[in-house]
Parts: structure tokens; C-alpha cells; sequence
């Protein structure tokens, strides 16, 4: 079972307790990636919710014509690929790594299973994923200003 | 020099003790969230305790917040650190092993 220290830190799961925290670490794993490499695209089928343990994570979303552009930078205990928890679980913008990253992927399907069996799980990861969200939307509405008038 | 069980034991009642009133000076404070009244609880193994789901937050001025369940500080009151959640995963039983240093820090009492 991966440590629970790597988990109880995070944006997504602060405020869960070691019984909570014990089965989202039983299904979790650890991935590694190097700087460049893209960890999903936007569009593609949401499996995972990932938090990063350590390097530096871009959020990116098409703007048309091929373009990308960065609207969120992830870094250690922060989380990206909230769509793996919300339907109709497709990422909304895509992940790529800007520095060697590890990350832990808690797979979306069984965290799901998780939250319909625990009430007090699901709410405190549903208020931590909506003030992500909130903050994301914030982030991605700067930066169509930035693109618009900048 | 205090045992392993002896050290849970210590936690359990700093927990306790400062969920009551902070000590005077500490570093830290206690707080308990309620259990949801629709989810069902558990029994203590040992003794049959109650324990609805409370969750016993322990908020340190330089380390930051420790969230621990009413079962993890009730199985540190028996002196114990090792404990079944109540969670099955893949057939399995999921069991937390707490760290005594790690919440001993939280408390001042290292």
C-alpha cells in the first residue's frame, strides 16, 4: 500500500482521516515522467485523478489552429484530471510534465465505488475538487483575457 | 522510557484532554467534527465502544492540521497503533498502522 504521507498533504484530500485515506492509498500507484513527456490530452477518456508528489505539472487547453496554452501550473500536493470524478469523464484540458514528475494516479472508477460507500468521503472530496475547479475556471478565464487583450 | 503501548496511550489522553480544554502554553489545539448521523458506525474490537465516525482534528501552530477518526484515537487508547478501517478493497481488509512519532510531534510530547 503506497504511504498515506503522500496523500494526506494534498489539495484533494486534506481534511480525510487514516481510515479514509487507507483505501485511496490501497489504489493508488506511482507513475513517473520526464520533462516534455504528456501524461493525457484534452478529450481523452478520464481513468485518473492524479496528484503530484513532486516536479511541476502544466494544464493545457486548445485555443484552435493547433495552439495550446498553459492555464494552470500543478505542483507538489496539488491535483489535476478532476474529470476522472466528474461525468462525463472526459479531461477537459490535457497534462504534460515540465520537469521530471511523480505523480500518484488513484484510478477515477474505484474512487467513485469509494465515495457512494462513504458519505463523508465524497463531501470532502467534492468540496476540495469544486474550490479546484473554481480556481481553474478563475486561471483558464485569465488567460483567455491575457490571449484576447494581451 | 515509555513502551510502544504506553506511548499510544499517552496520545490518546493528550488528544482527549485537550478536546476538553487546550493546556495552557500548547502549541496546539483539538477540535471534533460530528459523524454523519446517516452513516452507520462501528464497535471497538476489544471493549465494544461505539464509534460513530467523529473525526478529532488536531491543529498544530508550526505542523499544521492531523485529521484522526474516534477509532483511531479509541484503538491508541488501548495502547494500540494497528487497526482494520472497516474498508474491504479487492477482498481485502484495509488496516492503518499510525506513527507515534509522527503524532507525538503534533502533541509537544517528543
Amino acid at each position: 500500500m503506497l504511504s498515506l504521507e503522500l496523500l494526506r498533504n494534498s489539495e484533494v484530500f486534506d481534511g480525510l482521516s487514516d481510515d479514509e485515506l487507507a483505501p485511496i492509498a490501497k489504489m493508488a500507484t506511482e507513475a513517473s515522467y520526464q520533462a516534455g513527456e504528456e501524461i493525457f490530452a484534452e478529450n481523452d477518456e478520464a481513468r485518473y485523478l492524479y496528484v503530484v508528489t513532486e516536479g511541476r505539472v502544466q494544464v493545457l487547453i486548445n485555443v484552435g489552429r493547433g495552439r495550446q496554452v498553459v492555464v494552470d501550473t500543478v505542483t507538489r500536493d496539488g491535483s489535476f484530471g478532476w474529470s476522472a470524478l466528474v461525468p462525463p469523464y472526459f479531461y477537459t484540458g490535457g497534462a504534460k510534465c515540465s520537469e521530471p514528475t511523480r505523480v500518484v494516479a488513484i484510478p477515477g472508477d474505484e474512487l467513485r465505488a469509494l465515495c457512494m460507500d462513504n458519505c463523508r468521503i465524497c463531501h470532502t472530496i467534492m468540496e476540495r475538487l469544486a474550490s479546484i475547479i473554481s480556481a481553474r475556471l478563475k486561471d483558464t478565464r485569465l488567460q483567455l483575457i491575457s490571449l484576447m487583450y494581451g | 522510557m515509555l513502551t510502544d503501548a504506553q506511548r499510544a496511550q499517552r496520545i490518546a489522553a493528550a488528544i482527549l484532554a485537550a478536546l476538553l480544554d487546550a493546556p495552557a502554553g500548547a502549541r496546539y489545539r483539538v477540535t471534533k467534527r460530528e459523524a454523519c448521523s446517516g452513516c452507520p458506525s462501528s464497535a471497538c474490537t476489544e471493549c465494544g465502544a461505539n464509534l460513530p465516525g467523529d473525526v478529532f482534528i488536531i491543529t498544530h501552530q508550526t505542523r499544521g492540521k492531523r485529521h484522526l477518526s474516534d477509532k483511531a484515537v479509541h484503538y491508541l487508547g488501548h495502547g494500540r497503533t494497528h487497526y482494520e478501517t472497516g474498508y474491504v478493497y479487492r477482498g481485502e481488509p484495509v488496516a492503518v498502522d499510525l506513527n507515534l512519532a509522527e503524532l507525538e510531534g503534533y502533541l509537544d510530547l517528543q
